[in-house]
C-alpha cells in the first residue's frame, strides 16, 4: 500500500468514527513534519474514488425533469448501486430533455442531447 | 443525399433507436495538447482499447453536430490515477471537462473487396471522393502474426518487373525484401514499379496491392494514385495514406491499417503485396507520441519499443500453409538512410527484421544506374528458391560477371594498358550493367526479362556497345514480338526454356542481330 493509500485510510476511519476536533490540523502538522504536504492532491483523488464518497450528480435540463423521469432516475441510482438520498442535481438546459446519472466512472445518459447527436451520426455515417 | 432519403434514414434511425439504463464506464479529460489527452477515470480500460469522446457534454446539440463524425481515441499509457491516449482526428475538439467512454474494443477497420480500388485514411474512411466503402467485415489493427506451424515455405516468385531485382535479388510471396536508400534515389519508384508489374500477371494470380503513404507530401500520393490509375493498376490496388499533415498518431498507425486491409484478402487465400512507404516516418512519428506520454527515451531518442514497432508489423508478413488458405502477404518497407549511413539505428533494426535488403546509392543514380541498386550488397535470402526455371538459367553468373567486373573497373583508373581479356570482361561488364538500367514506371514481364538476360549473358549482344544496349534492347523485343511471339508465350506459361525453346530463341537472336549489325 502507498503512503498516500494509507493516510486515505486514516482519514476515512476517522470520518466514520466521527471527526474529532482538531484532527485535520493535527494531521496536517503531522505530514508538514514528515514532508508529506506533497501527497495531499493524490490522497483527495484516492478519497474521491472511495464509493461511500462518489458524488452523485444527476443533470437534468430543467427543474420539472426530476418529477418527469423520478422512476427512470431510481433505478439509474440503483443500477450504479448508490443511494437515493446522496444525489445532487445539475440543471444544464443543454441536455435538451431526460436525464443523465454519473457517479464515480460510471454514468447513465438518457439526455436528449446525446440521443440526438448519437442519431444524427448514425444517419449522417451511412 | 436527397431530402426524403435523409427522412427515410432518419425514420430508420428512430425504430431502431433504443436507450437503456446500462451503465457505462466513463472517464473526464483532464489535459489535453498535442494530441495526447489524460483521462481521469477509466479505472477498468485496457491497453489499446478505443475511447469515444462525447463533445455533447461539454456543448450544445449545435455544437456538437458540427462535425459529422464521432471523436475517439487510443490508449497508450495506463498509469495509476489516469490514462493517457492519443486523438484520432483533431484534438482541437477536445475541451477540459469532456466525458470520455470506453468502447471495450481494439481499433478496428472496415476490411473487404469494396476497399480495393479506393484511397484511404488509417480508419478506414474514403478520402478519394468516390462515396461510402461497403465493408466485408471489420477486423482489429493490431493482430498477433501467424505462428510457424501456419506458414509455408516461399517458392513463388513476386515479380517486380525490374530487372535487376527479378534476376540478382529475386523476391517471393510471402517475403519481407527492404528498400533503403538516401532520399531521391528511386526508392519509391522501386515499389510503384513492383505494383505496376502485377498488371501482367494472370488475374487469378495477380496479387492485391496495398501502397501505404506515411508522412508522405499530398501531392506525392496523389501523383502516385493518378500513375496507378493511368496505368490500370488501381484496379487491385489499395492507397493507405497518412500524409505529412497528418497527426503523428495517424502516422504511427498507418502501416498497421496497411497490412489490416491486406490480411483481409491473405485469410482469403490471395497473394497480397504491401509497400510501407516510408517506415523512417513512422518511426519518427512513434517517437514523437512516446516522448508526449513521457515514456523514457533511449538511443537517439526513440522509446524502448522501437524495434517491436517494426518488427511486430513486418512479422505480419507470411507465406501460408495449404490448411490456411495458402494465401501470403509480402512486404516491401521502405527506409530512409542520411548520407548512405545503413549502421544507423533504424536502419540495422529493420535491416535485421526482414529477409533482405535493397541498397539504392545515390553515386550510382548520379552516374546514371537506375534503378541506383548496388547489388553487391543487396540481397535476398529466399534467393533463386523464389525465381523461375527460365530466370534462374539465365541469371546464375551475372553476380559474379558483375563483381569481377566492378574489381576491373576500379583498376583501370590506374592503368589504360589492358589485356584483351581484361578489356573484354569491362566491355562485357558495362553490357552487363547497360542491360540492368530501366526507364522509370516501365516494369517488364519476367518472359521478356529472361530472353533479353539470355541474350546478353551468351554473349549475343558482344557487338554492340554498352551505350547501345538500351535501343538494342528495345528494338529486340520488338522484334521478338513480330517474329518470335511463340517463344515469350512458350516461357510465360512454362516458365522454364526447354531445347525447343532454347533453339528457336538462339535463332531468333541471330536473325536479329544479323539485320541489326
Amino acid at each position: 500500500m502507498s503512503l498516500a493509500h494509507a493516510y486515505a485510510e486514516v482519514i476515512q476511519a476517522e470520518e466514520e468514527r466521527g471527526p474529532s476536533a482538531g484532527f485535520s490540523d493535527k494531521l496536517f502538522a503531522f505530514m508538514k513534519s514528515r514532508g508529506h504536504v506533497s501527497l495531499i492532491p493524490h490522497i483527495a483523488r484516492i478519497l474521491d474514488r472511495l464509493p461511500s464518497r462518489r458524488r452523485v450528480v444527476v443533470t437534468l435540463a430543467d427543474e420539472n425533469a426530476e418529477q418527469k423521469f423520478s422512476s427512470e432516475i431510481a433505478h439509474a441510482l440503483t443500477s450504479l448501486n448508490v443511494h437515493e438520498q446522496k444525489k445532487e442535481v445539475v440543471i444544464d438546459p443543454r441536455a435538451v430533455g431526460g436525464f443523465s446519472v454519473r457517479s464515480g466512472n460510471g454514468i447513465v445518459d438518457r439526455t436528449f442531447r446525446t440521443a440526438l447527436v448519437s442519431l444524427y451520426q448514425n444517419t449522417i455515417r451511412q | 443525399m436527397t431530402d426524403i432519403s435523409i427522412i427515410d434514414r432518419l425514420k430508420k434511425e428512430i425504430d431502431s433507436f433504443g436507450s437503456s439504463n446500462e451503465v457505462q464506464e466513463s472517464g473526464v479529460v483532464r489535459k489535453v495538447g498535442d494530441g495526447i489527452v489524460e483521462i481521469e477515470g477509466l479505472g477498468n480500460a485496457a491497453m489499446a482499447e478505443m475511447v469515444r469522446f462525447d463533445e455533447s457534454s461539454v456543448s450544445d446539440v449545435k455544437d456538437a453536430i458540427s462535425h459529422d463524425d464521432a471523436l475517439f481515441g487510443v490508449i497508450l499509457n495506463l498509469e495509476e490515477d489516469t490514462v493517457k491516449a492519443i486523438v484520432l482526428g483533431e484534438s482541437s475538439r477536445i475541451k477540459e471537462g469532456m466525458v470520455v467512454f470506453r468502447t471495450k474494443k481494439l481499433l478496428s477497420i472496415p476490411v473487404g473487396e469494396g476497399t480495393v480500388g479506393r484511397i484511404l485514411n488509417i480508419l478506414g474512411e474514403p478520402i478519394d471522393g468516390k462515396g461510402p466503402i461497403k465493408a466485408d467485415a471489420i477486423s482489429p489493427i493490431e493482430r498477433e502474426a501467424y505462428g510457424v506451424i501456419d506458414r509455408a515455405p516461399v517458392n513463388v516468385p513476386l515479380h517486380t518487373g525490374i530487372k535487376a531485382i527479378d534476376s540478382l535479388i529475386p523476391i517471393g510471396r510471402g517475403q519481407r525484401e527492404l528498400i533503403i536508400g538516401d532520399r531521391a534515389t528511386g526508392k519509391t519508384t522501386v515499389a510503384i514499379d513492383a505494383i505496376l508489374n502485377q498488371v501482367n500477371e494472370p488475374k487469378a494470380t495477380r496479387p492485391i496491392c496495398v501502397y501505404v503513404a506515411i508522412g508522405q507530401k499530398e501531392s506525392k500520393t496523389a501523383r502516385i494514385a493518378a500513375l496507378l490509375a493511368e496505368k490500370g493498376a488501381m484496379e487491385y490496388t489499395i492507397i493507405v495514406s497518412a500524409p505529412a499533415s497528418a497527426s503523428a498518431a495517424f502516422q504511427f498507425l498507418a502501416p498497421y491499417s496497411g497490412v489490416t486491409l491486406g490480411e483481409y484478402f491473405m485469410d482469403k487465400g490471395k497473394d497480397v503485396l504491401v509497400v510501407y512507404d516510408d517506415l523512417s516516418k513512422q518511426a519518427v512519428a512513434y517517437r514523437q507520441l512516446s516522448l508526449l506520454l513521457r515514456r523514457p527515451p533511449g538511443r537517439e531518442a526513440y522509446p524502448g519499443d522501437i524495434f517491436y514497432l517494426h518488427s511486430r508489423l513486418l512479422e505480419r508478413a507470411a507465406k501460408l500453409s495449404k490448411e490456411k488458405g495458402g494465401g501470403s502477404l509480402t512486404a516491401l518497407p521502405i527506409i530512409e538512410t542520411q548520407e548512405g549511413d545503413i549502421s544507423a539505428y533504424i536502419p540495422t533494426n529493420v535491416i535485421s527484421i526482414t529477409d533482405g535488403q535493397m541498397f539504392l546509392e545515390a553515386d550510382l543514380f548520379n552516374k546514371g544506374t537506375r534503378p541506383a541498386i548496388n547489388v553487391g550488397i543487396s540481397v535476398s535470402r529466399v534467393g533463386s528458391a523464389a525465381q523461375t526455371k527460365a530466370m534462374k538459367k539465365v541469371s546464375g553468373r551475372i553476380k559474379l560477371d558483375l563483381a569481377q567486373f566492378r574489381e576491373l573497373e576500379a583498376f583501370m583508373q590506374f592503368s589504360q594498358d589492358l589485356d584483351a581479356e581484361t578489356k573484354k570482361t569491362i566491355d562485357g561488364g558495362r553490357r552487363l550493367s547497360a542491360i540492368l538500367n530501366q526507364n522509370k514506371n516501365a516494369p517488364i514481364p519476367f518472359e521478356r526479362q529472361v530472353v533479353v538476360m539470355y541474350a546478353a549473358t551468351n554473349g549475343h549482344f558482344d557487338s554492340y556497345a554498352p551505350e547501345q544496349i538500351g535501343e538494342i534492347e528495345s528494338k529486340f523485343l520488338s522484334y521478338l514480338d513480330r517474329e518470335a511471339k511463340e517463344v515469350l508465350e512458350a516461357i510465360r506459361s512454362s516458365k522454364e526454356i526447354s531445347n525447343d525453346t532454347e533453339t528457336k530463341l538462339k535463332d531468333a537472336i541471330q536473325n536479329f542481330v544479323a539485320t541489326n549489325a
